[in-house]
């Protein structure tokens, strides 16, 4: 089996021979069985597999030997434990994903914090927003509030009513925003992303993962609330004597 | 006079203002209103009687002494229950004519029905148009609140108060902003929701005709009661 830069440089196809050569200098002929395009072109470019009896003759090691096992987990997270535990098991050098991979991960884990960062920062911009409006109308609904009082309506009466507001401000940014982020998630979907190193990927990789879209939700909808809580409480605590005296 | 029959009892009734220094503003009240009595209250400007009503309407806490409403001492009561009190048992009209603006005339009746929630909303909506009938502005029901004058509002206001059938009606001038006609309109209405509905008024009113028609009128002086 060919990588797919490499048949192409060879001009070979499939139900062809190429003559393989190893480091020890033996040499055999073998028949191209498929090609494969990993998506990664600079593996593409130099890797072919063949099969372990047919690699272990041609290097002339008995049928015992093998450099390297490659297992694939269902659940990435498991390797590390997984690997500590084959190796000990068999005394062997068992290498993990994550850290063959650490330096990757490193640079996706401070990509992941500097975007929440920027997220948090802006829901207490936005937060700090709906709490000065909702304090703004308070002020302009003193009367109203003193009225609803007077004719019997408690302070957890009105407390509520400012709450309501509130959430009805998160509910409609919440959804509001979900709906722009869908489709900002969709436009940049479509925007062309060619890079020679990916040949398989046309556009921008975008995860549509709805744990995103409850993460926002569920951020939204509590900025609002502790952003509305304060205001409401104000409101409910309006002396309606104090209001009706001053007019 | 039994106890049974006093809607309201106010016993030895003391408020002072702190604000800068220590004002006693109510020296000593004490003064009960029967069940179906129509009482006024007069006395110069500022001698006391809004101050007074604040207090007797549960909004204003802060005094010394006991209001009794409907054998209920309410002095201490938590906010919660003093709203419930207010909104089932006592009506309110304001010295100036207090009305949401954000809602039509009928909704601005209606609200404290709504809130009592002890009849259907229709049937709290065809009771507002009957009182706004009584009170000749059933013509403006729709309008919203501000679109009315300062005695179409004030009529308004009084229709309010009585949604909810309460024991009493508290008035700060409930008429002074209405003229002969319609003031001789309100003390017919509440004439009648006295002695037909045995429901009480306590009204302030610097009206001497108007007052010398009720039961009884309250003369305060100085936040002393002096003739009652
Ligand atoms: N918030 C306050 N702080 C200090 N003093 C006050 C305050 N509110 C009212 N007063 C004083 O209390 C007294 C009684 O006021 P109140 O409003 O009860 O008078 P009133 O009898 O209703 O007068 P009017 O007939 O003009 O409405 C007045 O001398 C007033 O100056
Ligand atoms: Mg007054």
């Amino acid at each position: 089996m060919l990588g797919k830069g490499l048949a192409d440089m060879m001009e070979a196809s499939i139900g062809e021979s190429v003559q393989v050569t190893t480091a020890t200098g033996e040499r055999a002929m073998l028949r191209v069985s498929g090609i494969f395009q990993s998506g990664i072109a600079d593996a593409d470019k130099v890797q072919c597999y063949a099969n372990i009896k047919t690699v272990q003759k041609l290097l002339a090691r008995p049928s015992s030997y093998y450099t390297d096992i490659n297992v694939k987990l269902h659940d990435l997270l498991e390797a590390p434990a997984m690997g500590q535990e084959l190796a000990r098991r068999f005394g062997v050098d068992a290498l993990d994903v994550q850290t063959a991979n650490a330096q990757f991960e490193t640079g996706s884990d401070v990509r992941n914090i500097i975007s929440y960062a920027v997220g948090v920062v802006l829901l207490i911009v936005a937060g700090f927003g709906i709490y000065n409006i909702l304090n703004m109308m308070i002020y302009e609904k003193l009367d109203a509030i003193a009225i609803l009082k007077a004719t019997g309506f408690s302070g957890s009466d009105v407390r509520r009513i400012f709450l309501l507001l509130s959430m009805i401000i998160g509910v409609a940014g919440g959804v509001s925003g979900l709906i722009g982020g869908f489709t900002l998630q969709n436009i940049i979907d479509n925007i062309p992303f060619v890079t020679a190193a990916l040949p398989t990927v046309k556009t921008f990789p975008i995860d549509y993962s709805p744990k995103y879209y409850i993460i926002a939700v569920t951020f939204a909808l509590l900025t609002t609330w502790v952003a509305g809580w304060f205001p409401a409480r104000k409101a409910s605590q309006v002396d309606p004597v104090e209001i009706i005296r001053g007019k | 006079m039994s106890a049974t029959s006093n809607i309201l009892e106010v016993v030895k009734v003391n408020k002072s203002f702190h604000d800068p220094v220590t004002v006693p503003v109510l020296k000593d009240v004490s003064m009960a209103v029967k069940r179906g009595e129509f009482v006024s209250v007069t006395g110069k400007s500022g001698c006391g009687k809004s101050t007074l009503l604040y207090i007797l309407s549960t909004m204003d806490t802060d005094y010394e002494g006991q209001v009794i409403i409907d054998n209920e001492p309410t002095f201490g009561l938590t906010g919660e229950r003093l709203s419930q009190i207010r909104n089932e048992k006592i009506g309110f009209v304001f010295q100036f004519h207090y009305l949401l603006s954000e809602f039509s005339v009928l909704k601005n009746v209606m609200l404290p029905g709504l809130k009592l929630a002890k009849r259907s909303a229709a049937e709290i909506e065809a009771r507002a148009m009957d009182l706004l009938k009584d009170l000749q502005v059933k013509d403006q029901a729709l309008k919203m609140a501000n679109q009315l004058s300062g005695g179409q509002k004030q009529r308004v206001a009084i229709a309010r108060s009585m949604i909810n059938d309460p024991m009493i009606i508290m008035g700060d001038e409930p008429t002074g902003n209405l003229d002969k006609k319609n003031s001789e309109i309100v003390f017919d209405i509440f004439q009648k929701i006295a002695s037909e509905h045995k429901r009480s008024l306590l009204v302030v009113t610097h009206d001497n005709d108007f007052a010398a028609r009720t039961d009884r009128t309250i003369v305060m002086d100085d936040g002393r009661i002096v003739t009652s």
